[in-house]
């Protein structure tokens, strides 16, 4: 019976920190003291890029009510706390701190290794404060399994997964063409680019007989294919591979004429000329014609020698003289003002995005693996849609619905995954290449990458011991991809008692996954990662339940894992 | 019987929240768990349960206080724990039994209480909407029908629940009485008597009427100047003419009451 006077008021300060200490010292937050039917929570990783925010507390309430709820249920609940390093989101955030203080390129100035223990501070600094935040909300987690995308037994599991990708033949260096993010220097993904309509002069230009219309012509110094529609009747009498001689912007080229059914013949004239290093579209005609492609611009966003008197001029500055010569020349046919287009630009950088060709390594995600029958499309078609295998019990279930059929879109237009950065705080690469220079000579077969979860003593090859390792990193995402099983320790298996045989106890008790809870925005980024990985290195589901959350914009909250 | 109605009101939450939380609606489990604490815990029962004779009211209000703290750790965890330690409870409340529903209640009709409760808030309302001030004691007479043995047994508490009622009367029927606040609920049939303070009221009435003139002439002379009328966009001038149609009835509508008191 209750027989006292409450105080009127609630002090938290009075409660809080001795309720969390009884519960942690109760040991009920760690479900090896509960029985009942496992419950696991894996909570999405907070960015170490700074502090908690608001969206944040809302989702430690979400998996906190969860998971108190589960427990009083009579299940034996986890709630994996853990922290995510960030990649990108964090080397950018240093640098910008660092160019603040005056180091005008951190990259150059500090050199790899003391850029990387700048970024290694703030992050661990940011990690300390996260923790203490979800301790302060009273979150029910096992901090006894407490993890980090960046920690050791996490980066075994990135190299192991890795290494059986690139076994399998899922994974391969490719020329392609990437968004190139000049300010942050890197790679990103077609996820990490934002769309705005920008109203630009769209320009009408004569080449040779024909008028070709383009908003960039600093892009098209180097263009000599003329690409038209075969059944275009106003073309009829040129005929595919035709050359002619006309005069361009730097001079006289020569050009040839390209028949491809992707032209819209109600487009403008019906013709464009090609610039395949710095478009999709253009470079997807150069693949299929076999043609050759040419940079334009480097990688710093300025003109390449290419462009001739225009060299080293950025792309803004340089397309109003490009204009006034194309003028001078007469190759203008007009110019139409209030052109609406759209302009990509980076998510975190706010920069214009640049389509190059660079090598980089992919995932390809239509490749049958071997031995499976199936593409890892197929695989994360399949947990939404018949369940992994055909197993009902491996599908994963969307809250809400209608998040399936948004899920099931993207899928059918995924193309493959390009998983390399050019920034320094992330994964590395585990590819290690033969320097060969103690040997003094290296055979042809030392020029093939070394792809191995650990750091190989020496080329297997000519026994050289010059290795060096690759410069990439790799994307945020292939590391948090993994975070349902690599936070129970796969594929160390180590971590079993003596008295068990064989496989990961906790793997095998919490995974699947009970529930996991994200915001809509990452549902690409991350969920569809995690159901790759899941059912490609485990053949299991990540989780048997989703929860999506639409929440306000929140400031940064893209960063939020 | 307040006793009945908030112990099936609480069974019903167990199941609904219970409901909810497998369906992660969450916010709704919320709003429930806020609806029952502060509208049927502590604006009825809570009232209600100090004019009832109950041995059992302890031990009942123990039982709504443990299984509400439960039901609203996931929520407020911090607190619920807090709020149990004081209850000299040894274990945490964190690793409490989540609760069932208890067999449905039978004892009696389980929506006595709710029939008052709706008789209640009607008279609440009819007082606010009548202006009658709220320190003002009234008489009231209800014609309750099938309800009238259950109303009668309860004068006690519907005059204490802030009814502002000094006298209550009730009845199966009867005839239509001139001069009170009439309201009904269903078949239920309620007239406060002497709230109507016929001076007040013809002091409040004039006023409008006065008030209502000054407005209508006002709006006659905008519409009877012409510059106003030619130069003004169509859609303004008709919304004038609407308006000053609304006032005019008004003012009938309030000089035919006058003549009523
Ligand atoms: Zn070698």
């Amino acid at each position: 019976m209750l027989n006292k006077e409450l105080p009127k008021q609630y002090h938290p300060a009075d409660y809080e920190e001795a309720i969390y200490a009884r519960w942690e010292k109760s040991g009920f937050f760690n479900p090896d003291n509960l029985s009942g039917q496992p419950y696991a929570i894996m909570m999405p990783p907070p960015n170490v890029t700074g502090v908690l925010h608001l969206g944040h507390a809302l989702e430690n309430s979400l998996m906190d009510i969860m998971a108190r709820y589960q427990r009083m249920n009579g299940k034996k609940v986890l709630l994996l706390p853990g922290t995510d390093h960030a990649a990108v989101a964090t080397q950018a955030k240093v640098e910008k701190i660092l160019i603040g203080q005056g180091v005008r390129n951190p990259r150059q100035e500090l050199g790899r290794e003391k850029l990387l223990e700048k970024i290694r501070e703030y992050a661990e600094e940011s990690k300390s404060t996260i923790l203490k935040q979800i301790k302060k909300m009273g979150t029910s987690c096992d901090w006894s399994r407490l993890a980090y995308t960046f920690d050791k037994t996490r980066n075994r599991a990135v190299n192991e997964v890795f290494v059986k990708m690139y076994n399998d033949g899922l994974i391969y260096r490719g020329r392609r063409i990437i968004n190139w993010d000049a300010k942050l220097q890197t790679t990103i993904s077609d996820d990490e680019i934002v769309w705005q309509e920008e109203k630009a002069p769209f320009y009408y230009l004569k080449y040779g007989p024909f008028t070709i219309a383009t908003a960039r012509p600093e892009t098209k110094f180097g263009d000599k294919y003329v690409v038209m529609h075969p059944d275009d009747k106003r073309y009829k009498k040129y005929k595919h591979g035709d050359k002619f001689d006309c005069e361009w912007i730097n001079g006289k080229v020569t050009a040839t004429v390209i028949k491809d059914e992707i032209i819209d013949m109600k487009f403008g004239s019906g013709v464009m000329t090609i610039t395949p290093w710095h478009d999709l579209v253009d470079f997807e005609i150069a693949q299929r014609h076999n043609l050759s492609a040419e940079q334009i611009i480097d990688f710093n966003g300025k003109l390449m020698p290419i462009a001739g008197e225009f060299v080293g001029l950025d792309i803004l500055t340089a397309r109003p003289k490009i204009v006034e010569k194309l003028k001078a020349k007469g190759l203008m046919v007009k110019v139409e003002k209030n052109y609406l287009h759209r302009v990509a630009k980076g998510d975190r950088s706010q920069a214009a995005v640049e389509p190059q060709i660079k090598e980089q390594w992919f995932v390809d995600v239509n490749k049958i693996i071997p031995g499976k029958n199936k593409s890892l499309k197929d695989l994360m078609r399949q947990a939404v849609t018949t369940g992994h295998n055909g197993d009902e019990k491996q599908k994963v279930k969307i809250t809400p619905e209608r998040f399936e059929k948004t899920y099931l879109h993207w899928i059918d237009n995924l193309l493959d995954w390009c998983i390399s950065r050019q920034i320094w705080w992330g994964h590395r690469v585990p590819v290690w290449y033969c320097g060969g220079r103690d040997k003094g000579k290296c055979l042809p077969e030392c020029h093939w990458p070394i792809v191995s979860a650990e750091a190989p003593k020496e080329c297997s090859v000519c026994g050289s011991k010059d290795l060096f390792q690759d410069e990439d990193t790799l994307d945020t995402w292939f590391s948090s991809g993994l975070w349902t099983f690599s936070t129970l320790g796969w594929p160390n298996k180590s971590l079993l008692p003596p008295f068990i045989k064989g496989g990961n106890k906790d793997l095998k008790t919490y995974h699947p996954t009970s529930w996991m809870q994200m915001g809509y925005e990452i549902l690409f980024f991350w969920m569809a990662r995690m159901i790759l990985m899941s059912t490609y290195v485990l053949d299991q589901i990540p989780f048997h339940n989703v929860y999506i959350h639409v929440v306000r914009n929140f400031p940064n909250r893209r960063g939020i894992i | 019987m307040a006793e009945d109605w908030i112990l099936n009101k609480l069974n019903v939450l167990i199941k609904d929240v219970t409901d909810d939380f497998n369906n992660y609606n969450f916010s709704s489990a919320g709003e429930r768990l806020r609806e029952f604490t502060w509208n049927d815990l502590a604006d009825w029962y809570l009232e209600a349960n100090k004019f009832e004779n109950s041995s059992q009211r302890g031990q009942i209000l123990y039982y709504i206080l443990k299984n509400l703290l439960i039901l609203w750790h996931p929520f407020a965890p911090f607190i619920t724990e807090a709020v149990w330690q004081e209850m000299d409870k040894k274990e945490l409340l964190m690793v409490e039994k989540w609760p069932t529903p208890l067999a449905p209640l039978v004892r009696g009709e389980k929506n006595d209480f709710a029939v008052i409760k709706n008789v209640i808030i009607t008279i609440r309302n009819a007082r606010a909407e009548n202006k009658v001030e709220p320190a003002r004691k009234i008489k009231a007479v209800i014609y309750a029908g099938k309800h009238a043995e259950l109303f009668a047994a309860q004068t006690e508490l519907i005059k204490s629940l802030r009814t502002g009622i000094s006298e209550l009367e009730i009845k199966v029927s009867g005839e239509k009485i001139a001069g009170a606040i009439y309201a009904a609920v269903g078949e239920i049939e309620i007239y406060l008597l002497g709230a109507l303070d016929e001076v007040k009221e013809k002091v409040r009435l004039e006023k409008g009427i006065a008030n209502l003139e000054k407005i209508i002439k006002a709006n006659e002379g905008k519409l009877a100047n012409k510059e106003f009328v030619d130069k003004a966009p169509e859609a303004v001038v008709e919304k004038e003419r609407q308006k000053l149609k609304g006032w005019q009835a008004e003012l009938k509508k309030i000089k035919e009451q006058i003549k009523h008191l």
